[in-house]
């Protein structure tokens, strides 16, 4: 009879609560246009990315403007990479159909016929020619130095390329037992059938109900926080018309699913750490970086005290574990610039310095003016992404003995699966309900 | 004992009542810890497996061959059928399983075990029988959270007037609800399905931290206590007055808007039904907000239109409506008066009408007593009310600009005795005279029509003039 009404203490984190996150936006205003965002990284950039280019080019000068490289000379200039392409969504294209189209799907930016790839700075931008520019992972945005000479065009043909490289990491805490966190992503509750028997069995795994006394409910006791990582309500997409077209502002379908999915999440906020982040799909900013879901939106949740709303990207720390979430439209973007594999991907990003590089020109983004939110000025030693088509994890290695365990989330609508990551070990398990 | 209970329970609904029972189900209705309820459903299985049919929840990890440096182990957790158990279980390291249910027959569809589940009651509420202890709270009104939402919301004064511009208006009731959509704000009837949310689960959980009742008024507004919802454009609306800091006029207005109808929301809620006060409060909202409009506007006028529906939110639009709308309600001829003269004056009429109007002002008060502004003996100027063709501009659900024309009452001055062949050959005597007349005779051409039809009538053989 003691085994039956045995109950597990359940881990808890140090609160994750004293971020300030440096992705609220706050009162926004769309007066301003997006060079200032464009200046802002290079300022933030430049210099890291220089002292990467002396380092791995010992002799080389630096020509300070990119118009100002001239000679038989080798010299590395630094700027921001910008990918000119005719598959890339034109507003002139857009214009010309009738209807508006809100998304351009699969096309490939650097396989059209006419994809010119330059590096920019503040003086102007020169053309990047060279095997090197086609095999190397590039994409809009990101801030590069490249060792090569000018030709008798006037373009620069590349024999090398290097980025900022990793940023500076706080040392990996130490912690005594393992804790998990539960990464759950897409859990694309729609309207007609917002719960399913899948969802269900989450929710008991994770409160510990299901599972026996022997591994299961253990495992669930072990789970620090769990962290929702977009896409967790699939509202149908709004007919387009007039702003104020009554059929286009009916709020009441999202109203409703939202009640849904909160009583939903609530028997999980009330037994561990829920934190949600907004994703494409959410009845949340279209633009990055998303801001927190309202707590309104979700009050039953919003009544524990574990409940956080977090923004779209977010960083978290627990226990001093630092941890930087996106929902996926980042890497997804990404995609679109190269062929390689989402966690390379990511794992390049982090390389950049930069999540977002692709923001604000062909990834949706508010104009900042003071600063890039997307620049990492500390690396994290998680960084996941969500909304993937499947797991994938990698870790990898910067200059200074940096390692960041880049994780990916598949989506859980389409493989039932969850990902738990060991913070003692960084380790990665998947949890898949079969129902 | 609870044995006893739990298998003339399980007796009952599964074999009898031939319904789907969780262990969540059976802890639930016991009140018994859900471990417990598991072994007493697999005992009650084993002793009724001719009569029932029981789904196992099997957990694992997927055996893997070689170690994995992106994956540690792959769990499974699986909802089986006893036949499968011991085929899976060969497959799963570490592997356990316990009953998940019990049912009469073998399940084809299991989406009857989610309508179980959901008929099992929420695991929040019966915490105190699940295995895993919680590691949160409840907030209670008195705890704060440290939330990336927060953001500090001062009171503002202005708000408290607001609130007293409110309690004015408040009995004035408008029944055209086609002018409704014009003002009626996309924002607003966001906060209005949020706020109608929130009283439901207000009602339910009492030390509700983030309830939105604000009928403590628009002073309370402790800080924790900030939400702030964006509208339909991404302007942050919020419930209680927003920092002033950066605010400028037109979101202040906007935001006194929103707090106006929030608290009439709440004043109204408990002594209405939800969609009548729904309908008074839009009502409302447009008066409300016209009120404001008025009152803010010649104070400093908005530098920036934020809003898109603030784009279309002209004085003239708003203000015909409003004065339009009063006419064909108020019973009362003077006030009618009034308010016809008000809708000339703001509705799309030339400068020299509305000269003419102010003018006439004058004359309205005193209309019974005087001569002083006749211009030919034995003249007295009446005042009257005819019937006449408007154009209206209105806007649609859709939001498209609607031109209609609409009958409407108009005051017109005229002379007791003939006025119209008198009118082409009016004596230039006082200003205000002539150029009432002038106005009387804009109308008259304007709508082309003589102004015989309006005229109350009289003697037949005043047809013929004076030359009788």
């Amino acid at each position: 009879m003691s085994a039956d009404t045995f109950c597990l203490e359940r881990v808890s984190v140090a609160a994750t609560n004293d971020i300030t996150s440096v992705f609220r936006t706050g009162r926004r205003t769309y007066g301003q246009q997006f060079d200032e965002l464009y200046s802002q990284r290079l300022r933030s950039l430049k210099p890291a990315a220089a002292e990467a280019a002396e380092h791995r080019w010992p002799r080389v000068q630096e020509t300070p403007n990119v118009l100002n490289v001239e000679g038989p000379q080798a010299t590395f200039i630094v700027g921001t990479v910008f990918v000119d392409s005719g598959n890339k969504p034109s507003t002139l294209h857009q214009v010309e159909r009738e209807r508006w189209v809100s998304d351009i799907h699969g096309e490939q930016y650097r396989e059209a016929p006419d994809t010119v790839v330059f590096l920019e700075d503040e003086s102007g931008r020169i053309r990047l020619v060279g095997s090197v520019v086609d095999k190397a992972i590039l994409a809009s945005g990101v801030v590069a130095a490249v060792l090569g000479v000018e030709t008798a065009e006037g373009d620069f043909e590349v024999a090398d390329i290097c980025f900022a490289r990793m940023a500076p990491q706080k040392p990996m805490p130490v912690l005594k037992e393992d804790k998990y966190v539960a990464l759950v992503s897409g859990l694309q509750m729609t309207t007609e059938r917002p719960i399913t028997l899948a969802l269900q069995l989450l929710a008991e795994t994770l409160c510990g109900e299901l599972g026996a006394l022997g591994t299961m409910q253990p495992l669930a006791a072990k789970i620090a926080q769990v962290v929702l990582v977009g896409d967790t309500m699939q509202l149908p997409p709004a007919p387009l018309g007039h702003a104020e077209d009554m059929r286009v502002n009916d709020r009441t379908v999202a109203a409703k699913l939202a009640k849904q999915v909160d009583g939903f999440l609530a028997d999980i906020a009330a037994n561990v750490p829920v934190a949600i982040m907004p994703g494409a799909a959410d009845p949340a900013d279209t633009s990055l970086p998303q801001q927190p879901l309202p707590r309104s939106l979700l009050p039953q949740c919003s009544q524990y005290s574990g409940f956080s709303s977090l923004t779209n990207p977010a960083l978290l720390q627990l226990d001093g574990l630092y941890l930087l979430g996106s929902s996926g439209q980042n890497i997804d973007d990404l995609r679109r610039y190269s062929s390689e594999p989402a966690s390379r991907l990511a794992a390049a990003s982090l390389g950049w310095r930069h999540i977002a590089p692709t923001a604000p020109d062909t990834l949706w983004c508010y104009p900042f003016t003071t600063h890039d939110p997307f620049v990492l000025h500390d690396t994290p030693h998680v960084y996941f992404v969500g909304n993937q088509s499947q797991f994938d994890s990698v870790v990898t290695r910067g200059p200074d003995g940096q390692s960041t365990r880049v994780v990916m989330i598949p989506r859980f609508a389409d493989t039932n699966q969850i990902v738990l990551v060991n913070m003692r070990t960084l380790e990665c398990s998947t949890l898949e309900i079969s129902a | 004992m609870s044995a006893a209970a739990a298998s003339e329970l399980l007796s009952f609904q599964v074999i009898q009542g031939e319904q789907v029972v969780t262990y969540r189900k059976l802890s639930n209705e016991l009140q018994i810890h859900i471990n417990e309820a598991k072994r007493l459903m697999a005992s009650f299985y084993d002793d009724h497996k001719d009569r029932c049919h029981a789904t196992f929840a099997l957990t694992g990890a997927k055996k893997r061959e070689m170690s994995n440096d992106s994956l540690a182990s792959e769990l499974l957790v699986a909802l089986v059928k006893e036949s499968e158990l011991s085929t899976l279980t060969n497959d799963l390291e570490n592997a356990e399983y316990h009953v998940y249910s019990l049912e009469p027959r073998i399940l084809e569809d299991r989406n009857a075990l989610v309508a179980a589940n959901i008929s099992s009651g929420n695991m929040r509420d019966s915490a105190e029988l699940g295995a895993v202890r919680s590691s949160v709270s409840l907030l209670t009104k008195s705890t704060t959270v440290n939330d990336y939402n927060r953001e500090p919301e001062p009171k503002r004064p202005a708000a408290a007037a607001a609130a007293a511009v409110n309690q004015e208006i408040e009995p004035r009731q408008s029944k055209n609800e086609d002018q409704q959509a014009v003002d009626e704000d996309v924002a607003m009837d966001e906060t209005k399905t949020l706020d109608i949310k929130k009283a439901a689960p207000a009602t339910t959980n009492k030390n509700d931290s983030k309830s939105k009742d604000t009928s403590s008024g628009a002073t309370s507004s402790a800080p924790t206590k900030a939400k702030s919802m964006k509208s339909f454009f991404g302007k942050n609306i919020s419930k209680k007055p927003a920092s002033s800091a950066e605010s400028s006029v037109k979101p202040d207005r906007d935001n006194d808007i929103f707090k106006q109808e929030a608290e009439k929301e709440t004043n109204q809620k408990p002594e209405q039904e939800k969609e009548k006060g729904q309908a008074d409060s839009q009502e409302q909202v447009p008066e409300s907000e016209d009120m404001e409009m008025q009152s803010t506007e010649e104070v400093e006028p908005p530098t920036k239109r934020q809003r898109v529906e603030d784009m279309f939110d002209d004085d003239d639009f708003v203000n015909d409506f409003k004065s339009s709308s009063t006419i064909l309600t108020r019973d009362n001829k003077s006030n009618a008066e009034t308010k016809a003269m008000d809708d000339s004056q703001q509705s799309m009429a030339s400068a020299a009408e509305t000269q003419s109007d102010v003018e006439m002002a004058e004359p309205m008060v005193s209309a019974s007593e005087d001569d002083h502004d006749g211009n030919e003996k034995g003249r007295r100027r009446v005042r009257k009310l005819r019937k006449v063709n408007k154009i209206k501009h209105t806007k649609n659900k859709r939001g498209m600009l609607v031109t209609q024309t609409v009958e409407d009452w108009e005051s017109y001055f005229e002379s007791e005795s003939d006025s119209e062949p008198a009118k082409p050959k009016s004596v230039p005597g006082k200003q205000s005279a002539a150029s009432a007349e002038a106005y009387d005779q804009n109308k008259t051409s304007s709508k082309g029509k003589s102004k015989s039809s309006a005229v109350p009538q009289r003697s037949i053989l005043s047809f013929f003039g004076k030359k009788k």
